[in-house]
């Protein structure tokens, strides 16, 4: 898979360039704007890592003009400012994703894979269904080995959201944003919590776990 | 920083007020000078009169007797002006049109005029009036001015004149010496608080040092200065505050990186030490997150972003999805929530203020506590409440619970960077919302009144 990187501080750049590598990915990394903007549309990339703050250049308005020129790369804006505001803003202006600085690469790498491998048309299914387990997004109901499980509204939108990115990491923050709309980090275990009880509910009365915790990273799903 | 004096900065206020003075003056003079030639009219008229009643007693030789006439002796032109010259009048007599006495000057009009009308005569500025006696004399005189009129005149002139001369260096002097004053306050007030930025905290401006003119403007300076410390003393708090709260992570980290040196040989160890390093700098890297919400909170950009949200909804959703972590906890949750209560805001503030409200209330009630959280309405808007049932805070330290970096905590072991209820603050300051921490109870009970729309 190739990444593009636009990013003006070279550690930074060198940091992430570096971490994709290590999992296997190519990675291209320029510092100037104009120039991100030139590979950006001459070059077919799965992946564009845009710094929202750079020399010349807005990064806002760098993702308009390629969305304006018709490149449908997916995008993730990096930033320092980590504001809602700013967020909705980035998510406006054509970027698919919204990353604030300081970040860990596990973070990073789980919105990546979230953009680079999401099925095309995933969020149209009806039925998601992983080994046994089976969601159907209409009746809203989850069956496993054809014994069907009561899930709280909240553990449900986990388990669809899950399901969604199976084999993907899944970060808390990600389910932060996605289930509950929170752009700030609540300090108790509301997550983990969730996730638990979800668990006890999918996996804990079947013999094999489709549920994982990668600690310190997040979540993913996968038989 | 000194502003120079500039002597003739007044020069255009002054030649514009002379201007206007000298019009006005101008002005005056002439009306006065208007009022004492009616005077003088005045006069002449009842000289007129008199010379008309003596005719009446005396008849024509005792007129001509009073004023030197003789029949056959006509003044000639010499005669004439001397005689004017000496005995400020001069008299022409005239029967059936005919002169005959007095002097040779004088003529009568063609037509009858009204008189006193003032004429030069020879230079001299006189009064003529001219009538008849009775059918068959008439009466020319000319009179010259008395003398009080004519002195009069003369120093309603002079001090027009003296008035328009001397009030051009007058003027110039008393704005320049306005404006010299002005400079000298502006100055030293300029030095006053020039030498106060030095020690804002404890400096304050003297009133007396000052015209009574300025005790606002020092009263101003001052309430500013008020301000400026209270700012200070809070920021002051709050770097101790950061200060504290990075240096605890910070040194953790440093130690785990000196096991690292010594666990080189272990890789799981390793991995166990930048687990933990991790961790710590997680901690830092929240709280300066919260740091930079705080500040964009209070800096009102979220107001862009506020919508008609449903708060009974809002509030119910959180009160689900926190039911499970107080449940973990070994903690009770109750939420009673009234329906369809709206308020104009932005969602992900309210989910943070009710978060953290939530999340204190985790963290610091007692072992089995109960926590409440409750919406109804309320005269002009919601009343939300989220409280437990103890310990509480102490009373002392209840005041103090929404500054920064304040830990109910002295120690700061707990986890935890004091920020939490300042954010809950200063959402509920952007939302007109008014947090109150009620006192007289057994926990930490909080009331927040926000205002609401009516559908």
């Amino acid at each position: 898979m190739k990444i593009l990187i636009v990013e003006d501080d070279n550690h930074t750049a060198q940091f992430i360039s570096d971490s994709f590598t290590q999992h296997g990915y190519s990675a291209q990394h320029t510092s100037s704007a104009e120039q991100g903007l030139l590979l950006a549309s001459t070059h077919t990339f799965d992946v564009i890592i845009f710094d929202r703050m750079l020399p010349n250049m807005d990064g806002l308005d760098a993702v308009r003009i390629l969305r304006q020129s018709k490149v449908s790369t997916p995008i993730i804006l990096l930033t320092a400012l980590g504001e809602k505001v700013d967020r909705v803003a980035g998510l406006n202006a054509g970027a698919d994703d919204y990353l604030a600085k300081p970040f860990a690469f596990s973070e990073l790498l789980a919105r990546v894979n979230a953009l680079s491998r999401r099925p095309p048309l995933a969020h149209n299914t009806i039925t998601l269904s992983l080994n046994d387990l089976k969601l159907c997004r209409t009746t809203r109901t989850v069956t496993r080995r054809g014994v069907t499980i009561d899930l709280m509204p909240k553990e449900y939108q986990i388990l669809e959201y899950l399901m969604l990115n199976p084999q993907q990491l899944v970060t808390k923050t990600m389910l932060l944003e996605q289930i509950w709309g929170f752009s700030f980090d609540p300090k108790t275990s509301l997550v983990q919590t969730h996730l638990s009880r979800l668990r006890n509910k999918i996996d804990k009365p079947f013999d094999k776990e489709l549920i994982k915790t990668i600690r310190g990273q997040g979540y993913l799903i996968s038989d | 920083m000194k502003y120079p004096i500039k002597y003739f900065a007044q020069l255009k206020t002054s030649l514009f007020c002379w201007l206007v003075l000298s019009a006005l003056t101008l002005i005056v003079t002439e009306a006065l000078k208007l009022q004492l030639e009616n005077e003088q009219t005045a006069v002449l008229q009842h000289f007129q009169d008199e010379v008309i009643e003596l005719y009446e007693e005396v008849h024509i030789a005792g007129i001509m007797s009073e004023f030197e006439m003789q029949t056959e002796a006509l003044f000639n032109e010499q005669q004439s002006y001397t005689h004017l010259k000496e005995e400020g009048i001069l008299v022409a007599l005239f029967s059936d049109n005919r002169r005959i006495a007095g002097s040779q000057l004088l003529l009568m009009s063609q037509q009858q005029e009204v008189t006193p009308k003032k004429i030069i005569f020879n230079d001299l500025p006189v009064y003529k009036i001219e009538f008849d006696l009775d059918d068959q004399y008439s009466l020319v005189i000319v009179k010259t001015p008395s003398d009080t009129f004519s002195t009069a005149n003369t120093y309603v002139n002079g001090a027009a004149f003296w008035m328009i001369w001397l009030s051009l260096p007058l003027l110039l002097s008393i704005f320049n010496f306005i404006q010299f004053r002005q400079n000298r306050t502006a100055n030293s007030l300029a030095r006053a608080i020039i030498a106060i930025t030095s020690a804002p905290d404890t400096k304050r401006l003297s009133a007396n040092m000052f015209d009574k003119p300025y005790a606002p403007v020092i009263h101003a300076i001052n309430q500013m200065l008020d301000d400026v410390t209270t700012l200070h003393t809070n920021m002051k708090t709050m770097s101790v505050g950061i200060a504290h709260d990075l240096k605890t992570p910070l040194t953790r980290v440093a130690n785990r990186m000196q096991s690292i040196y010594q666990d080189l040989n272990s890789p799981e160890r390793i991995a166990s030490h930048l687990e933990q390093a991790n961790s710590d700098l997680q901690s830092t890297i929240t709280t300066f997150n919260n740091l930079v919400r705080l500040n964009a909170i209070e800096s009102g950009q979220h107001k862009q972003g506020f919508v008609k949200l449903d708060l009974s909804k809002l509030a119910k959703e959180l009160g689900e999805s926190y039911d499970p972590v107080f449940i973990d906890a070994e903690k009770s949750l109750e939420v009673s929530i009234v329906d369809n209560i709206h308020c104009f805001g932005d969602v992900d503030l309210l989910n943070q203020l009710i978060s953290n409200l939530l999340e204190n209330a985790l963290e610091y009630s007692r072992e089995g506590a109960t926590v409440w959280l409750r919406i109804q309405s309320h005269t002009n808007g919601a009343l939300l409440q989220i409280g437990d049932d103890g310990p509480g805070i102490e009373k002392s330290q209840q005041r103090k619970v929404f500054q920064r970096f304040y830990r109910v905590d002295k120690s700061r072991s707990t986890p935890g960077n004091g920020l939490g209820l300042s954010i809950v603050k200063a959402i509920c300051d952007i939302h007109n919302a008014n947090i109150t921490l009620l006192d007289e109870q057994c926990g930490a009970v909080f009331n927040i009144e926000i205002p609401t729309l009516v559908d």
